[in-house]
């Protein structure tokens, strides 16, 4: 190719792109089209789509996809000029998805494979398969010419029958009908070039209607108005078999000859394809005879013209590395510490004793550069944000998938294509949501006799919607299907040793609905291969949790569930509003979001007893954590800085004297508790670090560290892990 | 040296990384390309617009096909330069199309000779 290689190679990432697009599309109107097998506007589409990764796949020298699209695109042709084909032979759709599969995997291969572009042994037997389909659907045809052709001696065989009848009209009929059927015999030799072009179902009816009234003939019991109706039905035959067959095959040979000579008028390219196509469409001809080809163009553009389909909007794009992006967003890591250095720099001019209005200037300096930062970060987490469509286009051909194999009627439906979510958390919602979508139609959904005989539609429904919340996504799967038996999810644990005889008895509902997360379990007496044996939805929810994911089950027995994940916008950020307080010598932060609300309370307030010490606040009653006790710490209030660095206190840091600070920690469950502090040093913006020793991964209550301005390095103390202990 | 001097190109195709590439191969060879669509209506709604010298046309597209955008544009503007760039091969059309006006046809694959070939005959470049 004369392209320059670089180009291609440029354009080859987009190609690939594009063919991913068109898999995804693909899936979901073959999805559209298995529930409705008539609709003309996807059956085109299909057409279209494979018409097009066939001519990108040639430019990039992508045989294999250009091959297998090719054929597809044939018989996608040969649908869209008779929707009944797909009436009769469903399985079609299935040899459809089984061609996007195939896609699926040479793109994916053409990932570390860049030859990955010939035909294999698979390609070849699926090429076959589909060249089986065509023929079957070739070969249906032509059956229904032998049967017609059948019926018309039976019906030479009759004509003295029918003497007192408009005979001359009817054997002016069937005279015709005969060369036709001649002429549709013949087609049936060369399939491969020749499509049928009469709609098989309306042959079907006019040939049935004569058999009939042919019966009625033998019977000697048709009467006139059974002859009228018999001229009628071979009329109809008659005109469905002239499509085949009614412009004079010699004068398609003139028009291609004129054809040629245009060509050479325009001095167009007759590259080989082209002259391969003319001679070999001119020796068929010949060899032939009269038959022509006919590529019903004129109902194909009537198709489009119809379908409005929806203009997709163009967007202006460039393409980023993602990497690139994590280093822009590690640099603006960098720089939040700077900004905080200048923090910390105003706090000891102030002390030095500068200037106020010096002071003033360079507070608001240090302010707009730490302003600047934040809406920085914030711009380029934008830019690594994507469509939660990127997700969601797969699932109704998952659902689909499933529900196929097993037995099961389901239909999806998709809310929120268009929210945004950060890129990092694609491939776990993605993974979370599998689990539960599959779940969903596996255990949720009940087969069709159970529904029906529960008094529900015979299809079951699983939607998700996703929404966009002040600070969190929220995506809900809900199904219509039996919902959660929480007695046998209780036994099932109780039988794999997940809970005690005594849990079970005791659990309330809402816990015992999040045993479904929990590893080992399946309430599915049979354990199939789609929703496997529970293993996994353990894994959904560590990853989850790693965003700070909250699940929300809502069960309604037999009525359905509802499974919503509620993703924190924020927890995608590098960087988090955290407060930073002093135990002992020791300084900790812990993120905001885990405070729940501090409170100072005089120390005779506080009770201490034989498990703690608790206290009470707005009528409930707080443990307390200790943090020196269970960090091992000196039991000291030995306040920092004597070493002369600067201390973090905010003005609006809590005077603490006489009494204790606790901070009431935000938890997930109804019991409160607390940390004891020695001191509240103030709230800060941190860059938070995660731990890159395995070490310190063993940590037991931090989960990663922080750089303060001052270069001092701070333990951030994990909530989750505190409010276990 | 290339072969356009500056003159205006509009690229019809539904694939984006088609008219990328004819995009490309455009530029390289000194045309200005004006405007790309990517259905048979953008590409009538960008040609009243934009009046091109010259118009790459793909016939398998939503809304329109090429050939009816071909019909259209030849029974306002007879003098249009266009070439059909396509995968469709069937005889019948691409006679179709030259019968009523277009200047070339090229059929998918095409490499950047097959592409500036047709473009110098079409514009009638030395």
């Amino acid at each position: 190719m004369s392209v320059t290689d670089e180009n291609l190679a440029e354009l080859f990432e987009q190609y690939k792109d594009e063919v991913r697009e068109t898999i995804e599309t693909l899936d979901n109107e073959l999805v559209v089209l298995e529930q409705d097998p008539s609709s003309s506007e996807t059956i085109f589409s299909l057409f279209r789509h494979m018409h097009s990764l066939k001519g990108s796949s040639k430019m990039f020298n992508v045989d294999n996809i250009a091959t297998i699209a090719h054929r597809l695109e044939d018989l996608m042709s040969m649908i869209d000029k008779n929707n009944s084909i797909l009436n009769k032979y469903p399985k079609i759709v299935d040899l459809l998805f089984k061609g996007n599969d195939i896609f699926r995997d040479i793109i994916a291969r053409l990932e570390d494979d860049i030859g990955y572009t010939s035909m294999t042994g698979d390609h070849l037997n699926f090429i076959a398969e589909i060249q089986a389909q065509i023929d079957k659907i070739n070969r249906r045809d032509s059956q229904l010419v032998d049967s017609a052709r059948k019926l018309l001696d039976d019906l030479e065989n009759l004509l003295p029958a029918m003497e007192e009848m408009d005979i001359e009209a009817l054997k002016k009929d069937i005279t015709e009908v005969t060369t036709g059927l001649a002429l549709a015999t013949l087609e049936e030799d060369g399939a491969n070039q020749i499509r049928f072009n009469f709609n098989g179902a309306d042959l079907t009816d006019s040939v049935h209607t004569m058999e009939d009234l042919l019966a009625k003939f033998k019977d000697g019991k048709a009467t006139e108005e059974d002859a009228k109706n018999f001229v009628d039905a071979a009329n109809t035959l008659y005109g469905l078999l002239a499509e085949v067959a009614t412009e004079d095959a010699m004068s398609l040979i003139a028009e291609l000859g004129d054809g040629l000579t245009l060509f050479s008028e325009r001095n167009l390219e007759m590259d080989q394809m082209m002259v391969e196509f003319f001679g070999s469409m001119l020796s068929e001809l010949k060899e032939k005879f009269q038959v022509e080809v006919e590529v019903p163009i004129t109902k194909v553009s009537q198709t489009t013209k119809s379908s409005a389909v929806a203009k997709e909007p163009q967007v202006k794009t460039i393409r980023v590395d993602e990497a690139k992006i994590d280093l822009f967003l590690e640099s603006v890591g960098r720089l939040i510490t700077k900004s905080e250095i200048l923090n910390h720099l105003q706090f000891s001019f102030r002390k030095a004793g500068v200037d106020i209005g010096l002071l003033r200037d360079f507070s608001t300096v240090s302010r707009t550069i730490s302003n600047d930062i934040v809406n920085l970060q914030r711009s380029i987490m934008e830019v690594r944000q994507v469509e939660m469509n990127n997700i969601l286009k797969k699932f109704p051909r998952l659902v689909r998938d499933i529900s196929h194999k097993i037995g099961k009627e389901a239909e999806m439906n998709i809310v929120g294509e268009r929210v945004p979510i950060d890129k990092s958390l694609l491939d776990d919602v993605e993974q979370a949501m599998v689990h539960i979508v599959r779940n969903a139609v596996d255990h949720g959904l009940e087969t069709p006799d159970e529904r029906v005989a529960a008094g529900k539609p015979k299809r079951g429904n699983v939607n998700i919607t996703v929404t966009q919340e002040e600070a969190a996504i929220f995506i809900e799967v809900a199904d219509d299907g039996r919902g959660l038996d929480l007695e046998k999810i209780k036994a099932k644990a109780v039988e794999r040793g997940a809970i005690t005889p005594e849990q079970q008895l005791t659990m309330p509902d809402k816990e015992a609905e999040m045993l479904v997360f929990s590893s080992g379990l399946s309430t599915k007496d049979q354990a199939t291969d789609l929703s496997g044996r529970g293993v996994g939805m353990d894994v959904v929810m560590t990853n989850l949790k790693k965003w700070n994911g909250e699940v929300i089950i809502n069960n309604k027995p037999g009525q359905g569930l509802s499974v919503g994940l509620r993703l924190p916008v924020t927890n995608t950020l590098l960087t988090k509003e955290a407060i930073m307080l002093r135990v002992g010598k020791s300084t900790f932060c812990l993120p905001l979001e885990f405070v729940n609300e501090i409170v100072t309370v005089p120390k005779e307030d506080v009770h201490h007893h034989k498990e703690g010490a608790v206290f009470r606040h707005r009528d409930m009653v707080i443990s307390v954590i200790n943090l020196k006790a269970l960090l091992g710490l000196p039991d000291v209030d030995e306040p920092t800085s004597d070493d002369g660095e600067p201390r973090i206190k905010d003005d609006g840091a809590l005077d603490t004297h006489g009494s204790l600070v606790f901070i009431i920690l935000r938890g997930k469950t109804d019991t409160r508790q607390s940390i004891l502090a020695d001191e509240i040093l103030g709230q800060q913006k941190i860059v938070i670090k995660e731990f890159e020793l395995e070490t310190f991964r063993k940590l037991p209550y931090f989960n990663g560290l922080t750089l303060l301005g001052d270069g001092r390095v701070v333990l951030i103390l994990d909530s989750d892990k505190l409010l276990e202990s | 040296m290339s072969v356009g001097s500056g003159q205006s190109v509009l690229i019809v195709d539904d694939s984006p990384v088609m008219r990328q590439m004819l995009y490309k191969l455009f530029q390289n060879q000194g045309f200005n390309v004006v405007g790309q669509a990517c259905d048979g209506e953008e590409a009538l709604t960008l040609f009243e617009e934009l009046k091109p010298e010259l118009t790459t046309l793909d016939i398998v597209m939503p809304k329109l096909r090429g050939t009816e955008v071909l019909e259209k544009l030849m029974e306002k503007y007879p003098d249009s330069k266009i070439i059909m760039a396509s995968s469709v091969s069937d005889a019948r059309t691409v006679m179709h199309c030259l019968k009523i006006g277009a200047k070339q046809y090229i059929i998918k694959p095409y490499d950047e000779e097959k592409v500036m070939s047709a473009v110098r005959k079409a514009l009638d470049i030395a």
